[in-house]
């Protein structure tokens, strides 16, 4: 029999959860709204951003090429000329991007996951023939 | 450790071991063993000392030698651990930040010394730090549901 206790208990209950969830789950989505928002919206406290901006990503993952450096004019310039081709688009813009700024992905991830794979891996191997002489296992029975 | 080396006679003079960047990683990565090796062995000790005795007494009854007690109980009694313990050590070495920073400062260039740059020195580039760490987000969360 549902008693209007056990109701309220079960409301509580998922309200609870709810409130945790939301604790826990809060700076993955700010981190998410500060990565699609423009410089000039950082300060807004909001977590839907007033404009979407995808920059980062794009740059960060090298699609296509950052329109970060390139002035407004140029920018508009090319979206009037269908005309060039996709060659001279990115001549032009290159003109306009130091490649100090060009992010090498690959080199940062290729590092992270060199140390955390060998890391991991040997520390593994180090410490599964650590515990099983320690276990007293090494008897020549297989135990 | 200087001494020493230069005792054996390994080495003429005296070098910073971790000034080169390719050094350092592995500098790090023999820290990173030594400083994580005692949780992952205490995990696997314990799992190996609560395997149930009887298994083992079955199997002999069952006429099997040790390599086949050793294949057939003992590994999948630790594999889940040993998996358990890979993923766990990877995601956590992957995400590691104080200790490369405080080891090697700059020199080796990780996802994480990357954000915190670009989080917190200079320009300060909230948006490509953020970007950054919800790419790394997304990559662990992919691969540990494919796992």
């Amino acid at each position: 029999m549902v008693t209007r206790k056990t109701i309220f208990h079960k409301i509580g209950f998922v309200l609870l959860i709810l409130l945790i969830l939301g604790f826990a789950l809060f700076p993955f989505v700010q981190m998410l709204s500060t990565s699609l928002k423009y410089q000039w919206d950082w300060g807004n406290p909001s977590l839907i951003p007033t404009q979407i901006n995808t920059e980062a990503y794009k740059e960060l993952l090298g699609i296509g090429q950052s329109l970060k450096n390139v002035p407004q004019s140029i920018i508009d310039l090319l979206e009037e000329s269908p005309e060039l081709t996709r060659e001279q688009r990115q001549a032009i813009i290159a003109r306009y991007q130091d490649t100090g700024d060009v992010f090498p992905f690959l080199k940062y991830f290729g590092n992270s996951i060199l140390l955390s794979s060998v890391a991991a891996f040997i520390s593994l191997m180090l410490a599964i023939f650590g515990a099983y002489s320690f276990a007293g296992r090494i008897t020549g029975d297989g135990r | 450790m200087h001494t020493l080396v230069e005792q054996l006679g390994w080495v003429s003079e005296r070098f910073n071991l971790i000034r080169d960047p390719q050094n350092a990683l592995w500098v790090l990565i023999i820290f990173n063993i030594w400083k994580n090796f005692p949780f992952s062995y205490l995990m696997i000790l314990s799992r190996l000392q609560a395997i149930d005795a009887n298994l083992y007494e079955a199997a002999e009854i069952d006429g099997a030698n040790g390599w086949q007690k050793f294949r057939h109980i003992t590994v999948p009694e630790l594999w889940f651990v040993v998996g358990a313990l890979m993923l766990l050590r990877f995601i956590w070495n992957f995400n590691k930040f104080e200790e490369v920073f405080l080891l090697t400062g700059t020199n080796i260039k990780t996802l994480p010394i990357y954000t915190y740059f670009k989080a917190f020195i200079g320009t300060m580039e909230l948006g490509d730090a953020s970007s950054l760490a919800v790419i790394q987000f997304v990559s662990f969360w992919e691969s540990s549901s494919s796992t």
